[in-house]
């Protein structure tokens, strides 16, 4: 090995080169290598990718290319410009039911979160396995039932008439209520029906969440002398916020899209009452043939629940806690 | 770097998305031009398959096939294949049958009722069938005597015939004969008014603690047999009523001798609204009297819900709806016997209109089959086979010698079975306002019905809203 002139220990020219050469070699290699990995990746990617292609961002670019024409399916598309647009900021009815759907997606988002996070707290109680089996299955079980099947029983129950519950009602000394057939109520009775269906959903998120938390916490709360109110606002609720964050969005993504359940329960009445943003775009689309217009409707909803997804990730970084 | 590998960059594969993408977004286009196509009309006839889409459930598409079944028995060349599209009403059917369309799945022939005639004509999707009727008119002519004109001038358009109606249904009443007995109100007549009606509400309804336990009247809210009926036999109508000129080839042709088809023309036409017409008002304010002021009758249901109807008058909690004779099978399903109803006309008040829905099979301008779609038109239009359809009283036969010979019996019910044919073979009948527009029509029509019955507009509030919004649809080009 030479000897610099400061006394330094310096490689020798070929070793350097030989240095330099392998590592060189070796960062090729590695380069050679993640190309490799990426091409593979990419490889398993196509199925997802050409799917995603076919069946979501196809349809999504053929929408706001349809929300630029009059389309009515039997005859060729024409080209209009923002025709669909202006009609659409003057559609009462259109309006209407993005109101709707704004309170739909508020309530219904509200009241799944609160049941189903005190649902997943008491089933976290102390209890026998089997009770505890049970009572998780029975609120899982909505979710597994068809909304059709639901609207209808629903219909049966909530009927002014002949319903379960007017007649429950009556027997308290109530008069009977237009759950379906009021403007009032017609949409609070939907987003019960709806509520009561995805409850499980949430609530089975829940139960995991709180599965996660460590019982050292509760104990120590415990020894502090801690109220179960207290243990819930200081424990629990802060340690499941990423879980009340992701069924917010879910919840909120879902909701803007309802249509099922209103479709079949009121048809969206009386008048518009319970019509949503969905079934006015159905509505224009396949019973009107306008499906230009219902494509801006429905490009205009996406625009919304984007913006919606983004402005709760956006406000989630003030009260949402990761461990 | 394997070949593979070579061909699969980033570019590569971000590029065949944004392809099939683009290919994705293709179709609307393609499907927009594919029912441009017109094929002649009298193709040779080789092995073909018919598609025949229709209202109902799988059962009921396994009947038509079992029904049609020995047509292909008849020709072999001809394979029928029906299937069935769910759903509670004719607009939801038609939605979900362009749906179809749309996707490029044309079927040869649909059953369409009255409701859809002139949106499928109107629209290019139905093929007339002027030409095949004009060729075969000898075989055709004993069917034509026997369907009342009424039947056949609801399945005209412009001038043009794109149905043989097979079936229909006239809005009467049907009633529990038991509970007017018991509550001393006279059996209806062939003559009863409005007054009848009117006076016998009150005695039919049963109260518990000021609600009401069992209803006098019931109502589905939707275009046929809902608040039409009582707007008919009003003297009214929501839509002006015109009639097309050129049916003359036909009238002349089948009904020249037959008084009752004096006049007509070439298919209803109802170009503009005349849903505020006072005697509307007067109407809709009658039946929200009965609900509201005489409490006589529940809100009426949606279209999905008009199964509870009869579940209601199976229970012996309803005295009366509004049915045809298709309600004949499903009343004695709900364990109601022949000896405890029967069915009558609609009251008479300014007049005893009544209005009907009438249902037949078209054969899509698009199909490449079209003269055997014809042959099995003919087959299903046969006497033994329409009996065979509406056995049991699945729905009105629209033969005369149907209806009145041998359809209905002491097992089946109704005694006054006479009123179902004779609606519209000896009554002044019409079909439901169905211009090209229907579904927006109805859509328009439930809504303010709806708001009136729940008493959130007045009568008239809500008809001169609907007045406004069918004027501005029928104003707007098909």
């Amino acid at each position: 090995m030479a000897t610099g002139t400061r006394g330094r220990r310096v490689l020798p020219m070929t070793a350097l080169a030989v240095h330099r050469f392998f590592g060189t070699f070796v960062a090729r290699t590695i380069a050679a290598e993640r190309r490799r990995e990426a091409r593979t990746a990419y490889l398993f990617l196509v199925p997802t990718f050409v799917g995603f292609a076919l069946f979501t961002a196809g349809p999504l670019l053929a929408s706001v290319g349809l929300s630029f024409t009059a389309y009515d399916v039997i005859d060729p598309p024409t080209y209009v410009g923002l025709q669909n647009y202006r009609t659409l900021a003057n559609d009462a009815r259109a309006l209407a039911s993005f109101r709707n759907t704004g309170l739909f997606v508020f309530a219904s988002v509200a009241i799944e979160i609160v049941a189903a996070l005190l649902l997943a707290v008491a089933v976290q109680r102390r209890m026998p396995s089997p009770l505890r089996y049970f009572f998780r299955t029975t609120f899982l079980l909505p979710i597994v039932t068809s909304s059709a099947a639901i609207s209808i029983i629903f219909g049966y129950l909530f009927s002014k008439e002949f319903g379960v519950i007017n007649y429950y009602l009556g027997q308290l000394g109530f008069d009977r209520v237009s759950w379906l057939t009021s403007s009032d109520l017609s949409l609070i009775t939907v987003i019960l029906a709806a509520s009561w269906q995805r409850v499980g959903f949430t609530f089975i998120l829940f139960v995991a969440a709180l599965q996660n938390i460590p019982r050292d916490l509760y104990e120590a709360a415990d020894i502090d002398g801690a109220s179960e109110w207290s243990k819930l606002t200081a424990i629990t609720i802060p340690l499941v916020t990423p879980t009340i964050l992701f069924n917010a969005v879910i919840g909120v993504i879902t909701s803007l899209q309802v249509f099922d359940i209103p479709y079949i329960l009121t048809r969206g009445g009386p008048g518009d009452s319970s019509r949503t943003v969905v079934m006015i775009i159905q509505e224009a689309a396949f019973q009107n043939l306008q499906f230009g217009y219902g494509s801006a409707i429905a490009v205009v909803l996406f625009i919304a629940i984007m913006l919606l997804t983004i402005l709760q990730f956006w406000l989630s970084q003030r009260w949402v806690f990761y461990r | 770097m394997t070949p593979l590998e070579r061909r699969l960059t980033r570019r590569t594969v971000l590029g065949g998305a944004a392809t099939a993408a683009g290919l994705a977004a293709l179709p609307a286009h393609r499907g927009a031009a594919a029912p441009t196509v017109r094929r002649p009309y009298f193709n040779k006839l080789q092995k073909v398959k018919l598609r025949v889409a229709q209202l109902g459930s799988l059962e009921g598409a396994k009947l038509a096939q079992e029904i049609l079944g020995g047509f292909t028995a008849e020709q072999p060349d001809i394979e029928v294949e029906v299937f069935p599209i769910e759903a509670p009403d004719w607009d939801v059917f038609f939605q979900k049958l362009l749906t179809q369309i749309a996707a490029g799945q044309v079927p040869d022939m649909v059953l369409v009722a009255t409701e859809g005639t002139q949106l499928f004509a109107g629209k290019g999707l139905a093929a007339p069938l002027d030409d095949f009727v004009q060729r075969d008119k000898e075989q055709l002519r004993e069917y034509f005597s026997d369907v009342t004109p009424s039947l056949v001038e609801a399945m005209f358009y412009e001038g043009h015939l794109y149905e043989l109606p097979d079936s229909y249904n006239a809005a009467n009443i049907i009633y529990n004969t038991t509970m007017f007995q018991d509550r001393g109100v006279p059996l209806p007549t062939d003559a009863w008014t409005i007054d009848d009606f009117t006076n016998a509400m009150p005695k039919l309804l049963k109260q518990e603690d000021g609600q009401t336990t069992e209803y006098g009247f019931y109502w589905v809210n939707r275009m046929w047999g809902g608040a039409m009926p009582w707007i008919f036999v009003n003297d009214s109508n929501i839509l002006t009523e015109e009639r097309a000129p050129n049916g003359e080839w036909f009238w002349n042709e089948f009904y020249k001798d037959d008084p009752t088809a004096q006049g007509r023309g070439g298919g209803w036409q109802w170009k503009n609204s005349r849903a505020n017409d006072p005697k509307n008002v007067e109407a809709l304010q009658y039946l929200v009297d009965l609900t509201h002021e005489i409490k006589a009758a529940p809100d009426p249901v949606t279209s999905e819900a008009q199964l509870q109807v009869v579940e209601v008058f199976g229970n012996r909690q309803l005295a009366s709806f509004i049915g045809g004779g298709f309600r004949v099978a499903s009343v004695r399903n709900a364990g109601i016997g022949p000896d405890e109803y029967d069915a009558a006309f609609m009251p008479k008040w300014k007049t005893q209109r009544h209005q009907f829905g009438s249902v037949g099979y078209v054969v899509m301008q698009d199909s490449p089959n079209k003269e055997a779609a014809w042959e099995l038109l003919k087959y299903r239009t046969r006497k033994e086979i329409i009996a065979n359809a509406v056995k049991g009283g699945l729905t009105t036969p629209a033969r005369r010698s149907v209806a009145n010979e041998s359809l209905y019996t002491s097992e089946t019910g109704p005694k006054s079975w006479h009123v179902f044919y004779d609606s519209v073979d000896k009554l002044d009948s019409a079909p439901i306002p169905c211009p090209p527009q229907a579904n927006q029509v109805t859509t328009i029509f439930t809504k303010y019905i709806g708001l009136a019955m729940t008493t959130e507009m007045t009568p008239q509030a809500a008809l001169d809203q609907m007045h406004d919004e069918l004027a501005e649809l029928m104003a707007q080009p098909i």
